[in-house]
């Protein structure tokens, strides 16, 4: 019996004859465990696809709760078995998204550790990836899960982003907003660090018409009275202006969710079944010729 | 020779089955599908494994770093063809410690199996908790960070991360999974739907990826033993042949608990 797995190793073997490992166990050479998440862009050639992946880039500064959306994510998955009509069969990164949802649990056990101490635990690659199949066939949809001090460094360093590989060929990018700074005094420090990022993403192309541009309203269950939603509501018409003239466009999706919640996640389960159902229709863009698009390659090879 | 290995967790019952095996192959049922076609010249070692078992004991944890070879010649009844067969018995805590890059005593072992037998024993629903319930109490949890390991794993995704590993390291054809201590499962459905309700993502994994994989559940105990198990009706039963079953995965239950090592080895 030649299980699917052979058929799929075979054809990267065919392409790496010396790779020790199959695609689906990719090794972060620097982990504890196998299935750690990926720290390198590049990794990504020892994915099984024939396809590009759909990628979804989490944005946002330090406690924005893009780790907890991950892990939610990972949560519904594995609870429900996968999202809408696509099920969950595998991921790389396995032990990547257990560390999420281990730092996810501790977040909120644990309120009183400081947030430096966290971040220590949160020294972790940034690349996850969900297999997906529905009848059969199987696709592979990405999430980039950088630190917010990433974004930090992006934010003040104009040419950081350039190297990001995977941020310029996201077919989606999901900009967090925390709640609870929109509504406090982090409020103009936010606004100022996403002009900063977001002026250093437009430098880079990363703003692409194919690329889906996302703000995504986290903690939203915190807003429970009347005055702290007319309040929001003011914040929201200052901060989503900022966005639309710095991308350049009219129209800017906005999703208001609590990416923490499991009890209450049917707006994340919504974004989370659009993400698994679309299909990148972009090509790799590789400004710095990294070999990435190793199919592409593979194909004229043959 | 064929060659397969019995993997799984720690206390995923590999050892219960191979007793429970060892001492169904010396005294066989009439339906029985595989049988010994000679005994070997020293079972002293099937003795020692079916010794506990027979005694209603729980069975002592496989020591780590061992590798215990059973080497079984046995003959198939539907079509006389005679076989050998090598079942190590390794540690569950060897297993494990693959997912942590360590697995010297697996590595060691010479035979590259050509099937594996791989065994779960319990698939937990709830996943993920809310709380935090698994680090230490008292005011050092609330100030340190604890560390990450392997137990913070969910189990499910233990055994998918085990069964890819296996699968790099050896180039085994088939595999069968069983799903053990079933007789506390309370289940009426087949095995497959039972993984497929209790941890969706394993099935999925399975499915996609092994679609012909043997899923069956498995009692090779057959009692808890506690206070109130009656002795004398488990004597009775092991000795009729009655107190191991498997159910195969058409759901029909069978005390020919040689049936999926015949699936493997056909």
């Amino acid at each position: 019996m030649e299980s699917n797995l052979d058929l799929l190793q075979n054809n990267v073997e065919k392409h790496r004859e010396t790779a020790a490992v199959p695609q689906t166990t990719v090794q972060n050479d620097n982990s504890v465990f196998i299935g750690e998440a990926l720290n390198d862009d590049e990794k990504l050639n020892l994915l099984m696809t024939d396809t590009k992946p759909y990628i979804t880039i989490l944005v946002g500064f330090e406690g924005y709760g893009k780790t907890s959306f991950v892990a939610t994510c990972y949560h519904i998955m594995l609870t429900d078995g996968g999202i809408g009509e696509y099920k969950f069969c595998d991921s790389d990164t396995l032990v990547g998204l257990e560390r999420r949802s281990f730092l996810r649990r501790f977040n909120a056990a644990m309120e009183s550790v400081p947030s430096s101490t966290k971040r220590t635990i949160r020294g972790e690659a940034h690349l996850l990836t969900f297999h997906l199949s529905k009848d059969g066939s199987e696709k592979i949809t990405i999430f980039s899960d950088h630190s917010g001090e990433d974004y930090r460094k992006y934010a003040n360093h104009k040419d950081e982003i350039k190297n990001d590989v995977l941020i310029q060929n996201a077919d989606r990018i999901l900009f967090f907003v925390d709640i609870p700074s929109l509504l406090d005094t982090k409020f103009l420090r936010m606004v100022q660090d996403y002009k900063n990022l977001l002026s250093n993403m437009k430098s880079a192309d990363i703003f692409r018409p194919q690329t889906k541009i996302t703000l995504l309203f986290n903690k939203i269950d915190i807003i429970n009275d009347d005055a702290t939603k007319e309040r929001y509501e003011e914040k929201k018409k200052v901060l989503i202006p900022v966005f639309r003239s710095i991308i350049g466009i009219n129209e800017i999706e906005t999703i208001e969710l609590t990416s923490n919640n499991i009890d209450k996640s049917d707006d994340l389960k919504s974004l989370l079944q659009d993400i698994a159902q679309s299909n990148s229709i972009q090509t790799w863009i590789d400004n710095n010729e990294s070999d990435l698009d190793w199919v592409k390659k593979f194909i004229k090879e043959q | 020779m064929a060659k397969c290995l019995i993997a799984g967790l720690p206390s995923a019952g590999k050892t219960t089955y191979i007793a429970a095996l060892s001492y169904l192959l010396h005294n066989p049922i009439d339906e029985q599908m595989l049988r010994f076609n000679n005994l070997p010249d020293d079972i002293s070692l099937i003795n020692r494994l079916q010794q506990p078992w027979l005694e209603q004991k729980i069975l002592d944890r496989t020591s780590r770093g061992k590798v215990t070879d059973l080497q079984l010649n046995l003959k198939r009844i539907s079509d006389k063809k005679v076989m050998n067969v090598n079942i190590p018995d390794i540690a569950g805590e060897d297993f494990t410690s693959i997912l942590e890059k360590q697995c010297k005593t697996i590595n060691s072992w010479n035979e590259k199996p050509d099937s594996l037998l791989f065994f779960i024993k319990k698939v937990p629903t709830l996943v993920l908790t809310e709380s935090f319930n698994d680090i230490e109490d008292g005011h050092s949890a609330k100030t340190k960070a604890p560390n990450f390991t392997i137990q913070h794993i969910y189990e499910g995704t233990q055994n998918v991360l085990l069964i890819k590993e296996l699968r790099r390291l050896f180039p085994w054809k088939r595999i069968a999974i069983g799903l053990t201590s079933w007789d506390l499962h309370n289940s009426e459905e087949k095995p497959c739907e039972y993984l497929r309700n209790e941890c969706p993502f394993l099935s999925n994994f399975i499915n996609q990826y092994f679609p012909e994989a043997y899923i069956f559940g498995v009692s090779a105990q057959g009692w808890e033993y506690d206070e109130k198990m009656d002795i004398d009706e488990c004597m009775n039963k092991t000795m009729e042949g009655k107190r191991s079953y498997i159910i195969d995965p058409n759901g029909k239950k069978s005390y020919d608990i040689t049936l999926p090592l015949d699936y493997l080895i056909s």
